[in-house]
């Protein structure tokens, strides 16, 4: 038999306005829960991981989440490389929220690789009576500075929650060139500074 | 935590500035649980790491100025259409090349911290020595690397071969054992090499002082500090694949390493991050009156009151930067009689120089050290006193459009102005390279500049909970020192060295509220 199929990766990232509950989905889609008390910044690990099976085939979806350096727009330009896929993620109860928004297109534009999917995440359905966002401003936006979806949530109430992320790998997998190796997290030129993966015997040959 | 405003938080350390030294400390205070925060008055990360843009690298030349950075030139050359510079976001120009041998400390630390997964290396593949005035047909010259390399090249007579081997056994070692003798001591490298058991010539003394990455002439190089430039050249072949001894990071190097470092302190949800902002105001508060809810500081000890900027007043236990970051006194130890002027200037230069990037194993290199001899480049009746190192970086590292490469130059300043031996310099590599290759490259943009300052210096204490670092301009390598003047500030603070950076400690429980009211 073959040896075991190594798993794809698909490299996304959530972006947008801190309090935009970005965590919030982020935990909804991985791991199915809602922390309602929750309303530290990110915290504690770099990304997490989900595995999926697409017609057959393995793919590991790393999501990054912000660790807090968006509250003062400090995220760095090496957390957009290498992506795959982005969502950006508004606050429908917050009209400044949406506001900052085309500005946070701008950062992904700038920095993040050619041709990265982009996704539109209108957040927090569930505070439906403090609406300030139209769903159909968030769908004009997001027409505007092309990302291939728009989809308003809730990761309180599940409503929508797990859309945006299944949307942007389909759309990762689906897009010719999307996936290009040479865009993606592992590169073959790349020196294995770990010193596992080393054939060659060490020291010095002379 | 309590991240509400910057005023309501009693931050265990500012850290202003965000060098590769700052990062490494604020990642590892981060770690370990220390509330951090971090500031840069620069819009951007890394300080003197930074990578830039086009725009933003000419905006840094306009305004850099200061003790230890002066002569800044940006310019810019027309060029045929189709190889000329490309818009100004598909460059990431760092000051200095980045270099890092495979034994650095940094490597290591960063593999023990877990954190070189969010970084991708790239082979330095050859070591060259460019003579000017050889006949243009010449190739460059490589410098072997191995016994193998030595005993293959054509170039070398038999005995030549046997000769350099022993002497480069004799720096080198082998099997453990010291192969420098007493009697080595005080004399230069040349004057080791010319000596009646090797007799060396001057082109392979070159080779030799090629390795050890120093700015001076290899008669003005002491045995001591080439043998150990030169070991730990060896020391490094091989570690991590056959032929390479040294490695670059993607993106500009020491950039993406500081921005690594930085998302790392922020992940472990300690440290806040603020650029476009520092501190302009330092004041001894006393002790901190507990009377305000909310706020815990875990001692007694008398805190600082810092002025920020924007305007905010803030608290904190420890306030580190490097002079330049901080507002202290007179800065009386720069430009003493220590500190050596190095030329320094950046080229983006249109030709991919594949023959230069051309390894005996794939992947092929992504960088490259030429070293120019002194006394080589001639403009009119000058030549240059000192060598001149360039280092080159190809399209694969991210930094530049495919079809260009960039090069950073460096040279020690003998007192007259040299500054267009290194255009020289740069030009004369180009016709060699282009004899070779099919296109000729040519200069599109030059930023140079002048800097003074010594690593070795160590800042003034100031004592207290200000931790001044010495100020620092990379040249060639990211020194392996860095590591330790962290690692220093980080046990001040922390009261231990221990597990720098590799400690991970979660969430600092809340302190019990007992005794409020």
């Amino acid at each position: 038999m073959s040896t075991p199929e190594r798993p794809t990766v698909v490299k996304a990232l959530l972006i947008g306005p801190s309090s935009s509950g970005k965590t919030s989905l982020l935990k909804r889609y991985v791991d199915d829960v809602f922390e309602p008390d929750d309303t530290t910044t990110t915290i504690g690990v770099d990304f997490r991981e989900k595995k999926l099976t697409i017609n057959k085939k393995l793919y590991r979806l790393l999501l990054h989440d912000t660790a807090g350096q968006e509250r003062f727009r400090t995220l760095t330009s090496s957390y957009y490389r290498g992506a795959h896929g982005i969502l950006l993620v508004y606050d429908i109860s917050n009209r400044d929220s949406f506001l900052s928004m085309p500005r946070w297109f701008e950062e992904a534009e700038r920095f993040a690789p050619e041709g990265v999917i982009k996704i539109l995440v209108g957040n927090k359905t569930d505070r439906a009576a403090q609406r300030a966002v139209k769903a159909s401003e968030g769908e004009e936006l997001a027409k505007k500075h092309g990302a291939i979806y728009f989809t308003e949530t809730s990761a309180k109430t599940r409503d929508h929650a797990k859309e945006p992320f299944q949307k942007l790998v389909d759309a990762v997998i689906s897009t010719p060139g999307a996936l290009d190796p040479n865009r993606a997290v592992a590169r073959r030129d790349v020196v294995d500074v770990s010193g596992q993966g080393q054939a060659q015997g060490g020291g010095c040959a002379c | 935590m309590n991240i509400e405003a910057l005023d309501q938080t009693v931050w265990d350390a500012v850290i202003a500035g965000t060098g590769l030294r700052e990062s490494l400390l604020a990642a590892a205070l981060a770690r370990a649980g220390k509330k951090v925060l971090h500031l840069d008055r620069n819009p951007y990360y890394g300080g003197e790491y930074a990578a830039l843009s086009l725009d933003e690298l000419e905006a840094w030349a306009k305004n850099a100025r200061s003790d230890h950075l002066t002569s800044v030139q940006y310019k810019t050359y027309e060029a045929p259409a189709g190889s000329e510079l490309k818009k100004s976001r598909s460059y990431t120009l760092s000051l200095s090349p980045g270099l890092l041998y495979t034994a650095s400390p940094i490597l290591s630390l960063l593999v023990r911290s877990n954190l070189h997964e969010s970084l991708e290396f790239l082979k330095v593949g050859g070591w060259f020595v460019h003579d000017v005035v050889a006949p243009l047909s010449d190739p460059l010259k490589r410098v072997p690397n191995s016994r193998e390399d030595i005993f293959n090249d054509k170039t070398l007579d038999p005995r030549t071969k046997r000769v350099v081997v022993r002497a480069l056994k004799s720096m080198v070692g082998l099997e453990g054992s010291s192969g420098t003798n007493a009697t080595s001591d005080r004399i230069s490298l040349q004057e080791y090499l010319e000596r009646p058991t090797f007799r060396l010539p001057s082109p392979i003394i070159a080779a030799f002082t090629s390795l050890t990455l120093r700015h001076d002439p290899p008669n003005e190089i002491s045995f001591e500090d080439a043998e150990r430039g030169v070991k730990k050249h060896f020391d490094s072949l091989g570690r991590f694949g056959a032929g390479f001894s040294a490695v670059i990071g993607r993106y500009g190097s020491g950039s993406e390493l500081v921005q690594v470092l930085c998302r790392a302190a922020a992940v472990s949800g300690n440290a806040i991050y603020v650029l476009g902002d520092g501190v302009v105001d330092i004041q001894e508060s006393g002790p901190v009156s507990t009377s305000s809810p909310g706020l815990s500081t875990g001692s007694t000890e008398s805190n600082l009151r810092l002025r920020l900027q924007s305007g905010d007043v803030i608290q904190a236990q420890h306030v580190v930067g490097t002079h330049p970051n901080l507002p202290i006194g007179s800065h009386a130890n720069q430009s003493s009689s220590n500190s050596t002027t190095h030329w320094m200037s950046l080229y983006v230069v249109s030709s991919p120089l594949r023959n230069m990037f051309q390894t005996d194993e794939p992947p092929p290199a992504a960088g490259a050290v030429v070293y120019i001899p002194a006394g080589s480049v001639k403009v009119n009746d000058r030549s240059n006193v000192n060598p001149i190192y360039v280092v080159a970086h190809s399209s694969d590292t991210g930094e530049c459009p495919d079809g260009q490469s960039i090069l950073h130059v460096s040279m020690k300043d003998s007192g007259s102005d040299e500054s267009e031996l290194l255009d020289t310099a740069v030009d004369s590599l180009l016709q060699k390279l282009a004899s070779e290759e099919s296109a000729a490259g040519q200069i599109l943009l030059s930023v140079k500049f002048q800097t003074s300052t010594d690593l070795e210096l160590p800042a003034e204490p100031l004592g207290g909970n200000v931790h001044l670092l010495p100020d620092h301009v990379p040249i060639i390598e990211i020194p392996d020192s860095l590591v330790e003047q962290a690692v220093e500030i980080y046990e001040r603070i922390v009261g231990s060295r221990d597990a720098f950076l590799e400690k991970i400690v979660t969430e600092t429980p809340e302190a019990p509220e007992e005794g409020s009211g």
